[in-house]
């Protein structure tokens, strides 16, 4: 276990710094000058120069790259220059909290209610209640999730008057109204979540249901209920978590459409923000984060999934 | 049978969704107001649905009280007192900081208000100004000849457009408490016009002298009638009653602006009245037009005037567009009365040179052109293009110059032009501003009521010489008598003969040199409910009495 812990560990390391040159050469590659954007129409050569000396764009490529690594392990990812005139590593907690605040109870909600539909669907197959949440997981993961929002906005904020339109509080300071304002965000998050949790659940039961030792289970006389919660479940979970890991990235970084209807100052609009109003600094920041988070979700995965299955840490170990 | 019921039922309640999210008429639409004469000075002389300016009536008796909600569609991009000048950074500001200066939307006059009288020198250059006594900043300091001075020359050394806004103030001087004195390098009409906006904004030396300069980026402190309490970075800004307000009674607690990025979720806010305003540059049409339907009222938001045109690449002699005849043929060849009518759902006025009917920059002798293709043939037949050419349109990338730009290409596609449509995305496209290759670019262009600062940046030889970025530097004529006339504006001592160089130039751009073809303008859109009582933005401009007497009627 060990050493296949290490082995993952390290190749993470050298995606991470892989990623880390593709985010720095994207931004400097993509056409324009940076600082010619920032200052735009009537900015002077002095400006534009000054600008450039701040932003370290008059260096060498490489001499930049090392600069920001240098910079990025002490914390330091710059400063906003066009936008928010504030150290981005000051700013992203926030945004980074508020995003976590409403897209961890959407994966545990759709968690909980994905499995149970996707299980119950796989044992009554074929039966009315198969068929229902069949056409419910398609809809949820075809029906887009800004369509969803728009639609959820009009019936429950402006019809019914039951929640309001838009906004975020944070827990913190008044968890009624977090509750209040989350409700509709968090549906919508969970929406998709859930119809990609209960197709898989589904789909890993009714493969699962059928092998020997499931026969073998109730041939010794255990109840139904005993089968698939203490042996179906089990080995159904195995892809299953592999699912739910990948949604990991999605936790930070997929949720910008939703922050955007909603208006949510989290990480999905704090990108969204910077990239309109071409704020490099920041923009490297998020991406870089987002990044992150995929690998390590993904490292996550890989470590649960050899908890789970002995044999591809034996695989790895090999 | 049982998956055929399923599958009926199921349709049967996408359908009753899809029924019950039909829009509803307004329960008690308002009537739609006629203009006050005096306000519509803008009025288009167009065929097309008048873009019509409604002034509040007459609102009776002031109420205190009420918080005033507003739903911005753009989000604040820079906060910061010496920084940019988007619209959408000015509206959020405008409610806590105010102007030497004041702009009149109706007669273009440039009114002293935060001092009590303004005096332009011809001889000796000079610009001198008295402060009304008896100001505060919020932080209890005292607006002064001293803080006069420092805001100035601060925002001259350190903005990034301080050498445009206020780059021929040499000097600044004291001449006693409240007077102060500007030496002036040279003539430029604009500086009392930018002194009535970011240039001229006051901010508390006090403030700055304590907290530094990156206080300044998120802590406006000014002498406007409300007090920044704090600004929720992408979700809100929140004011509060300034007490004691120098000029008059403030009727509201406070201000709060809420960064909204949906027009949809603005609308439904708007129309469930949460909201009690919406302005934005970001503001669609089509929700907007929805609103109007339901009888709201709605005004162009503070005149910021923005004007879609089609520029063309004059400089290179192997570009079509060199001869003077097939820029000509382009012209004839867009119907923009009949674009305007169907894409702009009444909001925009048609227009035929760099501003609006009935502005005193507006020249009623620039000809223009009418829609005739046939009239369009015949040019690029004489210029040699019987069959047509291919070529480009440059614009940046979004919905409303991409339908903008397909319909054109349709047009021209009628008299042989083959257009390309090159999208570039924002970042891409600002560096394409000084020379976009070849063809035509399609841009939006704010102007109104800086003309003069416009024209300056575009066409002005010594101003092009020393800014690295300008609107068609390597593609338009740069010819003698446009200098002339715009360099005669610029040096002018007075709005009259600013003016009529302004309207001089329209002619040489519009009709001799036809550097542009001005399809249509259009405004920012706002909507006020109608308890929203003494809503002026429209007629005193965004840094003076604007939103200092706003009450709420509820």
């Amino acid at each position: 276990m060990g050493s296949y812990l290490i082995k993952r560990i390290l190749v993470s390391l050298v995606t991470v710094f892989l990623v880390t040159v593709f985010v720095f050469l994207i931004i400097r590659i993509l056409p324009g000058d940076p600082a010619l954007v920032m200052l735009g129409e009537g900015a002077s050569p002095q400006k534009v120069a000054e600008l450039r000396a701040e932003l370290n764009l008059d260096k060498p490529l490489v001499q930049q790259y090392i600069i920001w690594i240098r910079d990025l392990l002490n914390g330091d990812f710059g400063v906003s220059v066009t936008y928010y005139h504030k150290q981005v590593a000051d700013m992203i907690p926030s945004k980074v909290a508020a995003t976590l605040s409403l897209t961890v109870p959407a994966l545990l909600i759709a968690i909980i209610i994905g499995v149970f539909a996707g299980t119950v669907s796989a044992v009554k197959r074929g039966s009315a209640t198969d068929q229902i949440v069949t056409v419910l997981s398609t809809s949820g993961i075809g029906i887009p999730a800004f369509w969803i929002a728009i639609f959820m906005i009009f019936i429950f904020a402006v019809k019914l008057k039951w929640l309001p339109i838009q906004g975020y509080t944070s827990p913190s300071a008044d968890f009624q109204m977090y509750v209040k304002k989350a409700i509709m965000p968090v549906f919508c998050i969970a929406l998709n979540f859930m119809a990609t949790i209960t197709r898989q659940t589904r789909s890993q039961m009714l493969e699962v249901i059928n092998q020997d030792y499931i026969r073998t289970a109730r041939a010794n006389g255990l109840s139904e209920g005993r089968v698939i919660t203490r042996h179906a479940i089990k080995n159904a979970a195995i892809p299953l978590v592999t699912v739910i890991s990948l949604m990991f990235r999605m936790l930070v970084g997929g949720t910008i459409v939703i922050e955007s209807v909603f208006n949510i100052p989290g990480i999905g609009a704090f990108a969204l923000n910077s990239l309109m109003s071409r704020d490099y600094i920041c923009v490297q920041a998020v991406t870089l984060i987002m990044a992150l988070v995929t690998i390590f979700g993904n490292l996550f995965a890989d470590i649960v999934f050899s908890i789970l299955d002995p044999r591809i840490r034996e695989r790895w170990a090999k | 049978m049982k998956k055929t019921l399923l599958c009926i039922v199921s349709m049967l309640l996408v359908v009753a969704m899809l029924i019950s999210c039909a829009p509803k008429a307004a329960e008690n639409p308002s009537t739609e107001q006629k203009p006050a004469a005096a306000s519509n000075q803008n009025a288009p002389a167009a065929k097309t649905e008048t873009k019509t300016e409604q002034s509040q009536p007459n609102a009776g008796t002031p109420k205190e009280g009420g918080v005033l909600k507003i739903a911005q569609l753009a989000n604040v991009n820079d906060y910061s007192w010496y920084g940019g000048l988007a619209l959408r950074d000015n509206c959020s500001l405008s409610f806590c900081m105010e102007s030497l200066l004041e702009y009149d939307q109706q007669t273009g006059e440039i009114k002293p208000y935060l001092v009590d009288w303004y005096k332009m020198d011809e001889t000796n250059m000079t610009l001198t100004m008295k402060a009304k006594e008896g100001i505060y900043f919020h932080d209890g300091s005292e607006f002064n000849a001293e803080v006069i001075k420092w805001c100035i020359e601060y925002y001259r050394d350190n903005s990034k457009y301080g050498t445009q806004y206020l780059g021929n103030v040499a000097e600044v001087n004291c001449l006693d408490k409240y007077t102060v004195e500007f030496k002036l390098s040279s003539q430029n009409i604009a500086l009392l016009f930018n002194l009535t906006n970011r240039a001229g904004m006051m901010y508390s030396k006090q403030a700055f002298d304590t907290y530094g300069v990156d206080y300044t980026y998120n802590h406006p402190v000014g002498t406007g009638p409300f007090v920044f309490k704090e600004w929720i970075e992408d979700e809100k800004i929140v004011y509060e009653k300034n007490p004691n307000y120098w000029n008059g009674p403030v009727y509201l607690d406070g201000v709060e602006v809420h960064i909204y990025n949906e027009s949809l979720v603005a609308q439904a806010a708007f129309e469930a009245k949460e909201i009690d305003v919406i302005y934005g540059e970001n503001f669609e049409l089509a929700p907007a037009s929805d609103l109007k339907a339901a009888g709201y009222h709605w005004q162009p938001y503070a005149k910021s005037e923005q004007l879609y045109v089609v520029g063309f690449n004059c400089q290179d002699e192997d570009d079509p567009f060199h001869d003077i005849r097939v820029r000509q043929a382009v012209c004839y060849a867009i119907d923009s009365e009949t674009i305007n009518e169907q894409c702009n759902y009444g909001f925009a006025t048609l227009t035929n040179q760099w501003a609006l009917p009935g502005s005193p920059y507006y020249n009623p002798e620039v000809k223009g052109f009418e829609y005739n293709p046939e009239k369009a043939k015949e040019l690029l037949k004489e210029a040699g293009y019987e069959n047509g050419f291919d070529t480009q349109i440059t614009f940046k990338y979004n919905d409303n110059l991409l339908e903008l730009g397909t319909i054109i290409q349709g047009y021209l596609a009628k008299i042989g032009i083959n257009v390309k449509l090159n999208r570039l995305e924002s970042a891409a496209f600002v560096n394409k501003i000084n020379d976009w290759d070849y063809g035509m670019i399609l841009h939006t262009a704010t102007y109104e009521p800086a003309v003069t600062t416009k024209f300056k940046g575009m066409y002005a030889k010594t101003v092009l010489e020393s800014t690295a970025l300008a609107l068609g530097k390597g593609c338009f004529l740069h010819p003698d008598d446009l200098d002339a006339a715009v360099e005669g504006a610029v040096h002018s001592f007075t709005s009259a003969d600013e003016q009529k160089h302004i309207r001089e130039a329209q002619v040489l751009l519009q009709d001799k040199y036809v550097l542009w073809y001005p399809i249509f303008s259009l405004s920012d859109i706002c909507f006020v409910q109608d308890y929203v009582k003494d809503w002026t933005y429209l007629d005193t401009g965004l840094f003076g009495e604007g939103s200092a007497h706003v009450w709420l009627d509820k």
